[in-house]
């Protein structure tokens, strides 16, 4: 049984479709990345799977439940944690409060102090800035921060929407390494990027999404292969 | 002019202040996390002066029973309303219109309610102390140090509720980013209610602490209502401490303002102090710049 499997998804934001049919499926300890231009629906696809948009049709199970009618708030406790794109921190929050809203909707509440300096092991940065207002941090100490947040509620599944987003390349390289840390200690992986070099190189398999539907999916090695994948989206 | 005068103005401002700063945190609580606007705020006021006036003016429970019972009542009474008027408003769109509409409809079906079942009589309480403190001339009743105590410690309490305490985080993590707030757990429809709820306990607050020096009566909501505007605009609309501090400016520049005019230009104070921060400063004396 997949960890997660979407099963036939079309949503609309208001009447305009924006996903079309979507199928899509996660294993146990697996780093799938979903690629495709901006607007294709990348955004749409997670904040379907998360519950902030209500599907037309289709289902979505996790772990064999079916979630596509859960409010967004239930799906933290089930295991899955959406990063989502932008980061969403709470900038007039400090690192450490917003650390804490990780643990917040879970089972994790009762060992948050002991979470905190866990995940704090992997970001020694955000140790250091515990107190400091999440606002005032660089782009690439964000993106730690909504990862490390997201971990503080010890998902099953972790999403990621365009974690490279407005990075340095030294800082999306530590970003992506991070990433890969992650995925050895057990959690499964949806790498949403634009970024599709990076994506492809971190996961095993890949979807690739243009106008709200899945063209292509396959193991990333058919990706790196294919010719109009790498003309289109890997400029080579 | 005295000094005893001087002072006493300052503190008597201060006082003032203070019961602008708690009916105008319960707005600003609203603002920040729903990001609406409440017409209502100033009924719950209303109900519960009422409240407090049947309790202990007419009952003669004691004032600290009268105030917890208004107080507790406004609380679930602003819980009813959310879910009845505003709720199922909030996922609509042009809520942020719709739900100034509806507001505005409560206030007036309340107020005209309790036209209907009260009469348009003033009703007077008795002070919950009597006597006056008297410090080198200057005097103060202890009834306004009451006011004033009282308002310290539900400022800091609602301070300590919103810093330390899980609700408080959650309550926060709503106002700043409702989206990822629900993805981590935050179930943002019940901190909704539960913020009308908290909000009108505040403006219940304040009523019960000043319906011994105003009188009672249906109307008695409108002015705090205009006022409490007054100090969450002056303050940055949303910021808690804005609102405790513009409570405060205004209740100072008004009672200032009454030694050189008369009492009825209180209100026109507050608005000019309105006009120009709004010319000069239109995020507010300590709220921050929108940027889009």
């Amino acid at each position: 049984m997949p960890l997660l499997s979407v099963e036939s998804i079309s949503s609309y934001y208001g009447d305009a479709q924006v996903l079309t049919d979507i199928n899509l499926e996660i294993e146990d300890n697996e780093i799938v990345a979903v690629i495709g231009p901006n607007g294709a629906g990348k955004t749409s696809m997670l904040r379907t799977v998360s519950g902030l948009l209500r599907p037309r049709s289709g289902s979505i199970r996790f772990q064999g439940k079916a979630i596509e009618r859960l409010p967004a708030h239930a799906l933290i406790g089930l295991g899955i944690a959406h990063v989502p794109e932008g980061r969403h921190l709470f900038p007039q929050m400090t690192i450490r409060e917003n650390l804490l809203m990780g643990s917040y909707g879970t089972s994790t509440w009762k060992d948050r102090a002991a979470l905190i300096d866990e995940v704090c092991t992997i970001f020694p940065r955000l140790q250091e800035r515990i107190g400091q207002l999440a606002g005032t941090l660089s782009g690439g100490e964000r993106q730690m921060l909504a990862t490390a947040r997201a971990l503080m509620a010890r998902p099953r599944l972790l999403m990621l929407d365009e974690p490279s987003l407005g990075l340095a390349p030294k800082i999306i390289e530590t970003v992506h390494s991070i990433i890969r840390t992650i995925n050895q200690q057990g959690v499964a992986v949806l790498l949403v990027e634009q970024n599709a070099q990076m994506a492809l190189k971190a996961a095993a398999r890949a979807y690739l999404l243009e106008n709200g539907a899945i063209v292509k999916f396959g193991s990333t090695v058919d990706f790196l292969a294919d010719q109009s994948v790498r003309r289109s989206y890997l400029g080579i | 002019m005295p000094i005893q005068l001087i002072i006493a103005q300052i503190v008597n401002g201060v006082i003032v202040g203070s019961m602008y700063a708690l009916f105008a945190s319960g707005l600003t609580l609203i603002w920040g996390t729903m990001k609406m606007l409440n017409f209502a705020h100033g009924e719950f006021f209303m109900l519960a002066g009422y409240l407090v006036y049947f309790c202990y003016a007419v009952l003669g429970i004691n004032p600290a029973w009268s105030t917890l019972i208004a107080v507790a009542t406004v609380f679930l009474l602003g819980i009813i309303v959310e879910r009845v008027v505003i709720h199922h408003l909030l996922s609509r769109p042009v809520w942020q219109l719709t739900t100034i509409v509806a507001t505005l409809g409560a206030s007036i079906f309340l107020q005209n309610l309790a036209l209907h079942v009260w009469g348009a009589d003033f009703q007077n309480v008795p002070y919950f102390i009597g006597g006056v403190l008297s410090i080198h001339g200057v005097r103060i009743a202890y009834q306004r140090l009451l006011i004033l105590g009282v308002s310290c410690a539900s400022i800091a309490t609602l301070w300590f509720v919103l810093k330390y305490t899980r609700f408080g985080l959650a309550l926060r993590a709503t106002a700043q980013d409702a989206d990822a707030a629900q993805l981590y757990g935050v179930n943002i429809l019940s901190i909704y209610t539960l913020t009308f709820g908290f909000s009108a306990a505040l403006a219940a607050l304040s009523a019960a602490m000043l319906a011994p020096i105003t009188a009672v009566n249906p109307y008695m909501g409108l002015s705090p209502l205009l006022k409490g505007f007054v100090v969450v605009i002056l303050g940055g609309l949303g910021s808690f401490g804005g609102a405790i501090l513009g409570g405060i400016l205004l209740g100072i520049a008004e009672s200032f303002g009454v030694l050189f005019s008369s009492t009825e230009w209180s209100d026109v104070i507050a608005f000019t102090l309105l006009v120009l921060v709004i010319w000069i400063r239109p995020w507010g004396l300590f709220g921050v710049e929108e940027r889009s």
